[in-house]
């Protein structure tokens, strides 16, 4: 392992390449207010803009207080100067529940440097930066700027896993055998097998559960999803609120909230959206779910069943999945769902001692894609899109 | 300003593995930084650190972004004064 040095060595180190004094660094470091949405816009547009296909300023003020006690639910960090806004990092505060009691925790997200400053170390600073000024530090995903933070800055490291169900084989064919119209005879008969695969794996027992889609959440009570993790589990508290904001009032993001019913009582939600493929297909990603307790492998059953019949009848090439928990993962696989060994999100924390989720040896985590910060378009969105904004080549893989 | 202290090149390459996570047998001159997974953020702040601690050498943001390949580190070290040639101790 490298030698990494402390906050105290590091913050000496990256204030001199900036020209700066370790003092200056540490107060030039600080939540963002209204004034500075302006600096951090065009620093996301001049080092991100290809990657932006939403509209940005509705975006961060969707997901970030700066300086509003109205708006998003985290901080946006900068660090500026009079020479401007160097570089940010983003975080979400998250009510947890469960093994750890009720307690809060910080998801770190949005990190950028300006390009000329790359190589100063800030991105690590920064993150060391906010170890010390919360009690509990939180990443979901990674990509290729920020993998080694994430393996090397953070204390506890998981991987969520991936589970795909797949519907139609012809784009796989396509790819495998190169050449079309093999893939296209040999189609008919693969889609046969994945269809008795499903038939085999179909969910059995208490068929009164009712799943529907809703489009918005007020009429499910205030109560509604905020079911309490077991104590053997650890996971966010989801709320109305919670779902309200992240899955239903995103602007960068439309997603589908499924519900399911016994009676007249929400007993489960899922949360997907149809994503399109570089072949031209689309899949249904699941996003997120939580059930009543005394619900869960029935609750969870119905509203999976329920997406594989929505993705059947949308002509998906396959639905996925990305999760940490174990009782949803066993409800996955009886279904079908296989496990992809190949794609693992990393999902990593850091507490002080004095957090609650420090005394907790092995957590069993209930941790969804949602939890992370990375929204793709929706098939829909894709289709309003101009062309030159996001190219085949933007496009995630096949399922 | 120039290093007080001296290293050879092979120091040097013990140095570069530590900092990046790659073993010292992957490291030669023309390998380039693209070939290294390690040459990244946390790779920077471990070199910064190590030149600092080790040679007494400032390494800015710059001068880490200008360093290509193996290469390039030695061609830095040498020319503030801090790699000693093997063959001419």
């Amino acid at each position: 392992m490298r030698r990494i040095p402390d906050f105290t060595r590091t913050t000496a180190l990256v204030a001199r390449g900036l020209g700066l004094t370790p003092a200056q660094l540490v107060s030039a470091f600080r939540p963002a207010g209204s004034a500075d949405l302006e600096g951090v816009l065009a620093l996301r547009q001049q080092e991100q803009g290809k990657q932006i296909w939403w509209d940005d300023a509705a975006f961060l003020q969707w997901r970030y207080h700066f300086g509003s006690s109205t708006q998003g639910r985290g901080e946006f960090w900068v660090v500026a100067t009079p020479d401007g806004v160097l570089a940010g990092v983003g975080t979400e505060e998250a009510e947890l529940g469960g093994a750890a009691g009720e307690c809060r925790a910080q998801f770190l997200m949005d990190i950028l440097v300006r390009s000329d400053l790359r190589g100063s170390a800030l991105g690590p600073w920064m993150n060391m930066a906010l170890h010390e000024h919360y009690e509990c530090v939180m990443v979901f995903g990674s990509n290729s700027n920020s993998n080694s933070m994430v393996t090397q800055q953070f204390a506890q490291q998981h991987r969520l896993h991936t589970y795909s169900l797949r519907l139609r084989c012809k784009d796989v064919l396509e790819r495998r055998l190169g050449n079309g119209t093999l893939a296209s005879l040999c189609a008919p008969f693969g889609d046969l097998a994945l269809l008795g695969w499903r038939l085999a794996h179909r969910a059995r027992g208490p068929g009164e559960l009712l799943v529907s889609t809703v489009t918005g959440l007020d009429e499910l009570g205030p109560d509604f999803a905020r079911w309490t993790p077991p104590e053997d589990e650890v996971g966010r508290v989801r709320s109305r609120e919670f779902l309200d904001w992240r899955a239903l009032s995103n602007p960068r993001s439309r997603f589908t909230v499924s519900v399911a019913w016994r009676g007249d009582r929400p007993v489960g939600y899922l949360v997907s959206q149809f994503v399109p493929a570089k072949s031209g297909s689309q899949w249904l990603q699941l996003l997120d779910w939580n059930t009543a307790p005394d619900e869960h492998e029935s609750a969870l059953a119905a509203l999976l069943t329920d997406a594989v019949q929505q993705a059947a009848a949308a002509n998906c090439s396959a639905l996925r999945t990305s999760v940490l928990h174990i009782r949803s993962e066993r409800v996955l696989r009886k279904l079908g769902f296989v496990l992809r060994p190949d794609d693992a999100a990393p999902f990593v924390y850091s507490c002080k001692p004095s957090h609650p989720l420090h005394a907790l040896k092995s957590p069993q985590w209930h941790i969804t894609h949602l939890d992370g910060d990375v929204d793709q378009p929706s098939a829909i969105q894709m289709r309003s899109l101009r062309t030159t904004q996001l190219t085949a080549g933007n496009l995630p893989e096949e399922a | 300003m120039n290093s007080q202290v001296t290293v050879t090149e092979s120091e040097v390459l013990e140095m570069l593995a530590s900092a990046f996570e790659e073993p010292v047998s992957e490291l030669r001159r023309e390998v380039t930084k693209d070939d290294v997974p390690g040459w990244d953020s946390m790779g920077a702040l471990a070199l910064m650190a190590a030149f600092d601690e080790k040679l007494g050498l400032e390494l800015t943001a710059a001068e880490f972004r200008e360093m290509q390949k193996v290469g390039d580190v030695l061609d830095f070290l040498q020319q503030r004064g801090a790699l000693v040639n093997a063959a001419h101790p």
